[in-house]
């Protein structure tokens, strides 16, 4: 299957592995709709809640076998549905001789986004509307501003996110230069949890911590944040002084490339009920 | 109290916790000076379960404040007990160490478990209540007694469907019979009838000194048979008769569970009327309710059956009752001879009626699952020592199922027209049988 690219196309992309791609959609896929931004460097899905939340995944140009984009675009279209058509080819069967191929097609705004699926000559030609854009919130946690930074291992975060306890409304992480350095806590109706994680095993990879902070986020909203965990390889967490939580997952990919995917979380401020 | 649990031994504490939810909602916690109690009961005091862990199971225990002795029981939610051992999977692999704390007029339980990947997790499980309970049955001296490995028991039980409530089990000087229990409100040729026979090779030791029917709830015999096989020990039985406690017991060295169970009481009804003349109005009560709430409902069944038997032995200890510590009264170790007496007396005709009702329903009589049943012998063959099979002559009388311990059959409805249809019936005995009421209705308008 080819594509003639006369130049009508703003985008065309060729991708020869749609597992990575749908790994990292269902990661971000806590809202219907979702922004892609395609520039140079690949293409970036962002997903967005209330303002309080977001998440973006990446996918690096190096993944896709074909990329060829005339100008930077920006479309909204409708996650489930994309994560729905890849799918329909069951995903799970790949193998790396059995590859479900995809193509991406975009002719400009106004224009339906083009997917093309193929597998042994099986195709599924869907058209997704695309809606414009909205605008896309800046959490903005330059270098400077980041207060403490952890990177390591996902490993060692799988146990944890399986047992919290989910009858507890918030999570709070205390990161600090001091014992217990590390731990992240919640508070449910069944008791209370605290977890103590180690700040100098192999597992942890950089542990710069300026100074205490505690915050409390929502757990609904660190559930989501801990999607990525099972299938990533690590995973970086920064705060900055108003308690903003960056996660950054690392995912790498069969052919060695690394795809990230960002979470921020806001934390919950003046929460008095809880105080007590 | 502080206490530290490691290796295995976290393991059989997590299906410890895990066997006490599906008995009740709440675990009581109580230290002593050598060991550790978990226990639980049921809402409807039907079923009771205690775990006690003894000092070598733990690798540290410390029991330290022997003044405080009283605050130190608690009761908590088995539910925030769960959560502490939430994934099973991460017990073998993942944790290291688990301790134990419970602090004088501490408002919390605390366990803290330590991971191989240098994680601790400290659980604080919120103490509801400082009060304990206890039961009051006897291990020891009962009539009979079995002993049987839990794989044996696991297996037989395994070929009872899932949602059954309640089981029988006939026990006869040489071997055993297991039914599913259908109370008396549903259809039987609705239900499916599954017997299981085994003999006493199947168990370790086998003393029936008196040949019964016991009915008890299979959820709970589920739940220790799952913890027993941790344990991997035989399960010992002790029971005495229908309507008195059947008690479950399962040791090692470091760890002892004990549960017990009501089982119903099939000459429940009889017991009734005999001491009918003292409280006629509570009883005729009682049976009339019967019907309605038999219907599934094993919680409000095996109230009843606690309730009648309270009623029966009010000044006996041995039915179990159970209570709070802090009124559990001391009385005395043996039943009255009286009692005991009566019971006997009363349960023997019943059990006789059961058996003709049975031979005359023969109809129904096949319809076993016989798919299930063979896999039972299968699998009895399979693991089969020295034990006999049953010879096909002695396999007649296995084959009948019985029907299950009836219970009163609703009288009135068929004592209406029963005269009717006996042959010494005289219509014209009747006094006013020629008069006649109206008269036939003629064709002429």
């Amino acid at each position: 299957m080819s594509i003639i690219n006369d130049g009508e196309y703003k985008l065309t992309a060729k991708l020869g592995n749609v597992k990575i791609v749908l790994q990292l959609l269902k990661a971000v896929n806590f809202k219907e709709y979702a922004t892609f931004c395609v520039s140079a460097n690949g293409m970036k899905i962002t997903v967005e809640e209330a303002k309080c939340m977001q998440a973006s995944a990446y996918i690096p140009v190096q993944l896709f076998e074909e990329f060829i984009l005339t100008e930077d675009v920006i479309f909204r279209i409708c996650l489930d549905s994309l994560i729905e058509t890849l799918s329909m080819l069951g995903y799970r069967l790949y193998t790396p001789d059995n590859p479900i191929l995809l193509h991406i097609l975009y002719k400009r705004v106004g224009y339906p986004v083009g997917i093309l699926i193929e597998r042994n000559g099986i195709v599924v030609d869907c058209s997704l509307k695309s809606y414009d854009p909205d605008e896309i919130l800046d959490f903005d946690l330059d270098p400077e501003a980041v207060v403490n930074k952890v990177l390591l291992q996902s490993e060692l975060l799988k146990d944890i996110f399986a047992e919290l306890d989910n009858s507890s409304i918030y999570l709070e992480l205390l990161l600090s230069p001091k014992s217990p350095y590390f731990m992240i806590s919640t508070k449910g109706t069944i008791g209370e949890c605290h977890i103590e994680l180690p700040h100098n095993t192999e597992l942890i990879e950089t542990f710069q911590c300026k100074k205490e902070s505690k915050s409390k986020y929502l757990l609904k909203h660190m559930g989501r944040a801990m999607k990525a965990v099972p299938f990533s390889n690590k995973v970086s967490l920064r705060t900055n002084e108003a308690g903003i939580l960056c996660f950054q997952y690392m995912i790498k990919t069969d052919n060695d490339v690394n795809c990230f995917i960002e979470y921020y979380v806001s934390p919950v401020i003046n929460d008095d009920d809880d105080d007590d | 109290m502080k206490c530290v649990v490691s290796g295995g031994n976290i393991k059989i504490l997590a299906r410890a916790i895990q066997m006490l939810s599906k008995i009740g909602e709440e675990m009581f916690v109580q230290p002593q000076e050598d060991s550790l109690s978990f226990r639980s009961v049921n809402g409807s005091n039907s079923s009771f379960a205690d775990i006690t862990f003894h000092e070598n199971y733990f690798s540290y225990y410390a029991y330290e404040d022997l003044d405080e002795s009283d605050s130190l029981k608690c009761k908590i939610l088995i539910r925030s007990a769960l959560t502490v051992f939430k994934i099973p999977s991460l017990i073998n692999k993942q944790i290291e160490t688990c301790h134990i704390q419970l602090d004088a007029n501490s408002t919390n339980l605390c366990f803290i478990l330590k991971y191989k990947n240098n994680i601790i997790k400290t659980h604080l499980l919120p103490i509801l209540d400082c009060e304990t309970i206890r039961a009051n049955y006897k291990k020891e001296g009962t009539v009979n007694h079995l002993c049987i490995q839990p794989r044996v028991l696991n297996d037989v039980v395994q070929n009872f469907q899932q949602n059954l409530l309640e089981i029988t089990i006939e026990v006869l000087k040489d071997k055993i019979l297991l039914r599913n229990y259908i109370d008396e409100t549903s259809n039987l040729s609705n239900e499916t009838r599954t017997q299981l026979v085994f003999g006493m090779g199947e168990f370790d030791e086998y003393k029936i000194n008196s040949n019964t029917t016991i009915t008890f709830c299979l959820k709970e015999l589920r739940a220790i048979l799952h913890f027993a096989e941790i344990l991997a020990q035989p399960i010992h039985i002790h029971f005495d008769c229908a309507g008195r406690p059947i008690v479950f017991i399962c040791k090692t060295l470091g760890v002892e569970s004990n549960l017990v169970l009501a089982t119903l009481n099939p000459d429940d009804d009889l017991g009734s009327q005999s001491t009918t003349h003292t409280r006629p109005n509570s009883v005729l009560k009682n049976s009339a309710k019967k019907p309605t709430k038999a219907k599934g409902k094993i919680k409000s069944l095996s109230k009843t059956v606690f309730g009648k038997l309270a009623n029966k032995y009010p000044t006996n200890t041995n039915t179990e009752k159970i209570e709070s510590s802090d009124k559990i009264s001391n009385a005395s170790e043996t039943s009255s001879p009286n009692n005991n007496n009566k019971f006997n007396a009363t349960n023997s005709p019943r059990v006789n009626s059961a058996k003709v009702i049975a031979s005359n329903s023969n109809t129904n009589k096949r319809e076993n699952d016989n798919s299930s049943k063979q896999n039972a012998f299968s699998s009895l063959l399979k693991r089969k020592s020295n034990q006999e099979i049953h010879s096909p002559d002695g396999g007649d009388k296995d084959d009948l199922v019985q029907n299950s311990p009836p219970k009163q059959p609703s009288k009135k409805a068929k004592l209406i027209f029963k005269k009717c249809f006996q042959t010494t019936f005289n219509p014209e005995s009747l006094p006013g049988y020629n008069n006649i009421e109206v008269e036939d209705s003629g064709e002429s308008d």
